[in-house]
């Protein structure tokens, strides 16, 4: 499939393995993903992208992306809440189906990252939804962004173990 | 990242004086519109505008414009006090580039721009939903936004259409604004620089090479000139990767998913020997403030060649394919074609500037920071449709990729002179065959200008005791956003606009700042 050498960064070979598994335990192979921009730079967003690159090509795991909030079981926001986006952020999370799940990409995500003490910032993504994973980078490498797929994935399987 | 060692010579006895001073903001304002409207459509305006606005520094606030003579590469300033403090005369009145600057200013500052045709708030989007223009039977609001498909910013659409036909586009920007100008006051200059690095992701270098040169030029500082071809070469690789990633986009908003795949191989590839070389995949951090030395290039030169050439093979290649693909070329040709006269009226740059036949390129003009010997053959279209803006990409790809592997050539072979001297020794400034921007600003001021991946940055900023007063950004895509709605509704249907987005490539962070 892969006509280069994968990269050498961690252990690839058992993300991808553990990552199959568990996505075919909890989602059936079919995990659908929206993402939103709340006031990002768009480097997050290129990140995001490289996902269904050749070199990541994440549907190969059973990841995939989704026009529609409503058909999404995971969403990943990247940047720091603006205020005009808040709203927006918020109907969006709505309109997802339950159970759902948030990833937080990079780190204005995070904590607003240089731009937290913006008057037009009104906050970080928790402080607006539920957020089941964090990624921290600036922005994130494309490998970062999938092991945080699979914490938040690994995070609601263990909830709903618990239930 | 954040110890930059800043060397600042000033100079307390040569008082820099202000420039012109307009008589009134009514002069101010015929000045610009005269300077910025070319005598005929399609050709080039004697100047360039790089900064319109309200400079809000007390004791005497005042508007200001910064031109750029084209010929000489002279950069004027002119101040102007308003007779009424709160009033000024429309710029946009008489050219509608300025809109949106004035509609920005009048929101942030409540300065008054009389006779604006079209004032509206801007910064607050989500409070202000565009009206619609056209009326009669048949019409359809269609909006879109601020979530769109697939993986993209936010930023709000209003379509009009009758069937098919798109009859009037309103795009709606600002959704991200963070107020990065606001949030740079006070800051210093090392600090503001990891603001500018994050305006927008894609141009990170664009815009830290932009604000650097404003910044060392308020400080009256001078860096070495193996710095400037560094930032040179960064600046290329920028453009290699965007320019990569907006052929992928078009050829999948085409239907060409092969074609896709591979170009955003090429821009893999990229990012990652950006990152080995810098730590950054973007790019984040390779323009140093005040830098005295670029790095030692010679063991790097090699791995980053190697990775040129298999790019640069596959790119070819790729895009080669994709002329000789009749229903990729059909989809293109005449597609959101832009019409001559928008071109100056709306003072449009980069990219999408030169599918119109407009020759302007920051890269290739008189007065501009560039090092020595750094020629850019100017790629120029005439058309201005979707191909046309495909094509000028893939021939300043091959551009691009020529000066990267000159640039490199010199980063290899010379060994940094400074590199013994260490960064004590401030004797070595100027460096002696530094090109500087060469009119002298009023004192404190500084400006940058820099040709990024989709046009002309321009960062304006004020400084005393090495602390930002003021700062003013214009990025490339802010000058187009304007045209991009025009284009859209010029004779396409729904189904052209992923293919007209993706010819655009605009950024909305750069933009919404
Ligand atoms: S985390 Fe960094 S890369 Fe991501 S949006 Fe924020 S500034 Fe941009």
């Amino acid at each position: 499939m892969l006509t280069e050498a994968r990269p050498l960064i961690g252990d690839w070979n058992q993300l991808e393995q553990t990552t199959a598994t568990t996505l075919r335990k909890v989602f059936h192979r079919s995990v659908y993903v929206r993402h939103i921009d709340v006031g990002s730079c768009n480097a997050c967003e290129s990140e995001i992208l490289s996902l269904s690159n050749p070199y990541y090509n994440f549907h190969r795991l059973g990841v995939f992306f989704t026009s529609s909030p409503r058909h999404a079981d995971l969403l990943l926001v990247s940047g720091v809440v603006t205020r005009p986006l808040k709203e927006v952020l918020l109907a969006t999370y709505e309109a997802m189906p339950k159970p759902r799940l948030v990833v937080a990409i990079g780190v204005c995500a995070l904590h607003g990252g240089v731009f937290h003490s913006s008057p037009w910032v009104v906050g970080t993504v928790d402080s607006v939804i539920p957020v089941d994973a964090w990624v921290p980078g600036c922005p994130p490498t494309p490998f970062a962004i999938l092991q945080g797929i699979l914490s938040a994935v690994q995070h609601r399987q263990g909830v709903c173990l618990d239930e | 990242m954040a110890n930059v060692q800043i060397h600042c010579s000033r100079n307390e006895k040569s008082e820099r004086v202000p420039v012109e001073q307009a008589s009134s903001s009514a002069d101010l304002v015929t000045w610009v519109a005269q300077h910025c409207l070319p005598a005929q459509e399609n050709q080039l305006a004697p100047s360039q505008l790089l900064y319109y606005g309200w400079v809000p520094i007390p004791p005497h606030p005042h508007l200001v414009a910064v031109l750029k003579d084209l010929t000489t590469g002279r950069v004027e300033w002119q101040f102007a006090q308003p007779t009424r403090a709160d009033k000024v005369p429309s710029l946009a009145a008489l050219w509608p580039a300025a809109s949106w600057t004035e509609r920005e200013m009048w929101q942030s500052t409540g300065i008054e721009p009389i006779g604006h045709p079209d004032l509206r708030p801007i910064l607050n989007p989500g409070e202000y939903l565009p009206e619609g223009m056209a009326t009669g039977s048949g019409v359809f609001r269609f909006p879109l936004g601020p979530v769109r498909a697939d993986v993209s910013e936010s930023g709000f659409f209003l379509f009009e259409t009758i069937g098919e036909q798109i009859m009037h586009l309103q795009p709606q920007l600002f959704y991200k604004h963070r107020g990065i100008e606001a949030l740079g006051v006070g800051k210093s200059p090392a600090d503001a620089l990891l603001l500018a690095e994050r305006i927008s992701g894609t141009a990170t270098v664009a815009h830290a090479t932009a604000f650097c040169q404003a910044a060392e030029q308020a400080m009256q500082h001078t860096v070495a000139p193996q710095v400037i071809w560094e930032r040179a070469l960064w600046l290329e690789m920028e453009r290699l990767y965007n320019h990569a990633h907006d052929l992928a986009q078009l050829a999948s908003a085409a239907g060409m998913s092969v074609a896709q795949a591979q170009l955003a191989r090429v821009k893999e590839e990229l990012l990652r020997i950006n990152g080995d070389l810098t730590g950054s995949r973007y790019l984040r951090g390779a323009v140093k403030l005040g830098a005295d030395r670029p790095l030692d290039w010679r063991p790097l030169r090699d791995p980053l060649m190697g990775v040129l050439e298999r790019v640069d093979r596959r790119f070819t290649h790729f895009t080669d394919l994709l002329r000789h693909t009749p229903t990729f070329v059909d989809r293109l040709v005449g597609t959101g074609r832009i019409r001559k006269n928008w071109v100056s009226a709306y003072g449009l740059v980069g990219p999408v500037a030169r599918a119109c036949g407009l020759a302007v390129d920051s890269r290739a003009e008189p007065g501009c920071w560039q090092p020595d010997g750094y020629h850019i053959c100017l790629s120029t279209r005439g058309e201005g449709d979707a191909l046309d803006r495909f094509e000028v990409r893939v021939l300043e790809w091959q551009v691009s990729v020529g000066v990267v592997r000159k640039l490199l050539a010199r980063l290899g072979h010379d060994t940094p002179e400074t590199k013994e001297t260490g960064t004590e020794k401030q004797g070595t400034y100027p460096p002696p065959n530094a090109r500087h921007n060469n009119a002298t600003p009023p004192s404190g001021w500084g400006i940058g200008v820099v040709e990024g991946p989709r046009g002309r940055v321009c960062h304006v900023l004020q400084m005393t005791d090495l602390r930002l007063n003021d700062w003013h950004i214009k990025g490339a895509s802010s000058w187009i956003w304007p045209v991009f709605g025009l284009a859209v509704a010029n004779g396409n249907i729904q189904t052209d606009f992923p293919v007209i987005d993706a010819s655009f490539g605009l950024s909305y962070a750069g933009t919404d700042r």
